[in-house]
């Protein structure tokens, strides 16, 4: 009687261990793949923003009218106004666009990274909103409308400030829980909100437009004085976060386990939270709050190859810039003449579209906590 | 020649509370160490000594000679590798990816990771027996499996010194012995093992020496079959236990006494089905 039993769970036991050898998961895409997608993306959106418009500016036009600046010319016929609304209305806001959602896209990916968390984001754990107080208290205090730099500055340390608050409270024992993430983040936006409030009851009508403006985010008063102005911020940022890609890989194991792999982890971690805050700040301050972007961009990333911060990176650099060039496109065709505000588009796209992220991945994440 | 690894009256104290007192230890290369004691006798808090993770309050520690305290995080990493009790990993990387992590203080900042790098990652996955989850995201992996991930990340740090803080921990007896026998291997090679324990018959049956810790301090220290005697342990873990030999290999084997009480062993149960 015992051995016919002790057989049979044999046999079945045998049975079950077939069946767990074919256990896998969803098959990644490889990395060079996705890379010739967003390219080939990203050059397609980039003749559409340039191109589309009350004035139509076809593809080989574009390029001609960009070769001439550059002292070639390509034999294809353009009249002024075409040279002129591309060169000195669309291509700066393309570019400055590209800049923009680069950096959120960039600064998501490697805050996420060092809060060990795939929910931090620059709007949700408040750096948005901190450096939109340093924005939005520069612009009404007066020290500097016109000088974008002065504006870029109040802008980044705010945000810097903001990041360090909710990174000190959030940060228990080298981790930072998600609750107490978000939690924090809540404070800190309500907190940036009320001094928004604060600066908005002491504007004058001006200085309020300008606010309203900072608020809803957008790309449409780009100039090359501007693009210029911040544009070393963005190189910066863009060309030294990558440099800690591998520490930032290991990072995400936890603070102990990475010193344990001889990651210097305050270092690298001060270093990538002064360096997000300044592309965050450096974005805000030309663009305003802009959400989402540096929350939905990484993770469809890291869904489709992986998370390796190598790819993962420089990747979120084009594929923020894919995504505000789009959600730019969107807000200024949808209701021509008029123009929606950026950040409104990116939100109400982002919102939903992370809800159904979070809700298809939710089980892969391993669990929220 | 110096020991791997050496503790000097190293001592952690934090909100006026004592956690280790005094720890002098010595434990050569080619050595295995287990670390047993209650729960709260400051066994993980030594590891973290030792690791250069806590700085100590008192006493100082060293590894291959140098001095823990003021390393660098890069070249102690490539001196001791460290398996800590808790890891949590929410980025979906696979399996392959996190052994390799190990490497990371082998290769430089401005290199990829050489043949030799991927290799070492391949066959401390084989030792762990998780090559066959390579391409898995260890997120989805349960828990013993997510264990020996990181014991393959360990082994492919490939240090002269090697802690392991219960390694044994959620793992299933075939994979524990698995993992002990590893730790025998690490020795064979050389290398300077210590393992913190808490199934006092693995200590037994794998270690060369036993330490065992209470309250912070170290109470006893020795071989196996010196070190676990029955009045030390009953005193130590507060409970009655009795020491019998392996029937196959004569080490020592820790068994709770009932002596004197009414063994409450459950009726055999006729219910018992096998599907």
């Amino acid at each position: 009687m015992m051995a016919s039993l002790g057989a049979r769970a044999l046999t079945r036991l045998r049975a079950l261990q077939q069946v767990a050898g074919r256990r896998a998961d969803a098959p990644r895409l490889t990395s060079s793949t996705l890379l010739a997608i967003m390219l080939a993306l990203f050059v397609a959106v980039l003749f559409a923003n340039v191109g589309m418009g009350a004035v139509e500016i076809p593809p080989a036009q574009a390029l001609a009218v960009l070769l001439s600046h550059a002292g070639l010319d390509v034999g294809v016929d353009f009249d002024a106004r075409t040279d002129a609304i591309f060169w000195n209305i669309r291509l700066p806001r393309v570019v400055l666009g590209m800049l923009v959602g680069g950096s959120l896209g960039i600064a998501g990916a490697a805050l996420q990274g060092v809060f060990r968390n795939p929910l931090a984001e620059p709007a949700i754990i408040g750096v948005s909103s901190g450096a939109a107080v340093g924005a939005v208290g520069a612009i009404v205090l007066g020290f500097s409308i016109f000088n974008v730099h002065g504006v870029a500055v109040a802008a980044f340390f705010c945000g810097l400030l903001a990041t360090a608050v909710v990174y000190g409270v959030a940060r228990v024992y080298g981790q930072t829980a998600v609750t107490t993430l978000i939690l924090a983040g809540i404070a800190v936006n309500a907190t940036a909100g009320a001094f928004i409030g604060l600066f908005i009851f002491i504007a004058d009508d001006d200085q309020l437009r300008s606010i309203t403006f900072w608020t809803l985010g957008h790309v449409g008063g780009a100039t090359w004085p501007v693009v210029v102005s911040v544009f070393p911020f963005f190189l910066v940022g863009f060309l030294l976060l990558p440099l800690w890609a591998r520490s930032l890989n290991l990072l995400t194991l936890g603070d102990r386990e990475a010193r344990h792999m001889g990651v210097s982890t305050e270092r690298v971690r001060v270093g990538v939270i002064v360096l997000s805050a300044l592309l965050t700040g450096a974005a805000v301050s030309v663009s305003g709050i802009i959400s989402f972007v540096g929350l939905v961009v990484p993770h469809v990333i890291r869904l489709t190859v992986g998370p390796d911060h190598r790819f993962l990176l420089p990747a979120s650099i084009l594929g923020g810039a894919i995504t505000l060039l789009l959600a730019d496109l969107v807000a200024r065709t949808v209701v021509v003449p008029a123009e929606l505000p950026l950040g409104v588009v990116t939100a109400m796209i982002g919102g939903p579209f992370f809800l159904w992220l979070v809700h298809r991945t939710r089980r892969s994440w391993g669990g929220m906590e | 020649m110096t020991p791997g690894l050496r503790a000097n009256g190293v001592g952690y104290e934090t909100q006026g509370r004592a956690l280790v007192r005094g720890v002098t230890l010595d434990l050569d290369y080619g050595e295995v160490l287990a670390v047993v004691g209650p729960n709260g006798a400051g066994k993980s808090t030594l590891c973290g000594l030792l690791a250069g993770d806590l700085e100590p309050t008192g006493g100082d520690a060293e590894v291959c000679g140098f001095p823990v305290r003021g390393m660098k995080p890069a070249p102690l990493a490539r001196l001791r590798s460290m398996l800590s009790q808790h890891t949590y990993l929410r980025f979906p990387f696979t399996v392959r990816e996190v052994a390799m992590m190990g490497r990371h203080p082998h290769v430089s900042r401005w290199r990829s990771p050489s043949e030799s790098d991927y290799a070492l990652a391949e066959s401390a996955m084989e030792s762990a027996q998780v090559l066959h989850l390579a391409d898995r995201i260890y997120p989805t992996l349960s828990g013993g499996e997510q264990r020996r991930v990181s014991l393959a990340r360990v082994l492919a740090q490939d240090t002269p010194v090697v802690l392991l803080d219960e390694p044994t921990a959620a793992l299933d007896i075939g994979h524990q012995q698995l993992v002990m026998s590893l730790c025998r291997r690490l020795a064979a090679d050389g290398r300077a093992v210590l393992a913190v324990l808490h199934d006092l018959n693995l200590a037994g049956a794998f270690a060369d020496r036993v330490m065992v810790m209470s309250e912070g301090e170290v109470v006893a220290s020795g071989a196996p079959e010196e070190v676990l005697c029955p009045e030390l342990l009953s005193d130590v873990f507060n409970q009655p236990v009795m020491v019998v030999p392996h029937p196959q290999t004569g080490k020592p084997v820790v068994l709770a006494s009932y002596e004197g009480e009414q063994a409450d062993a459950p009726a055999r149960s006729a219910a018992a089905t096998f599907v």
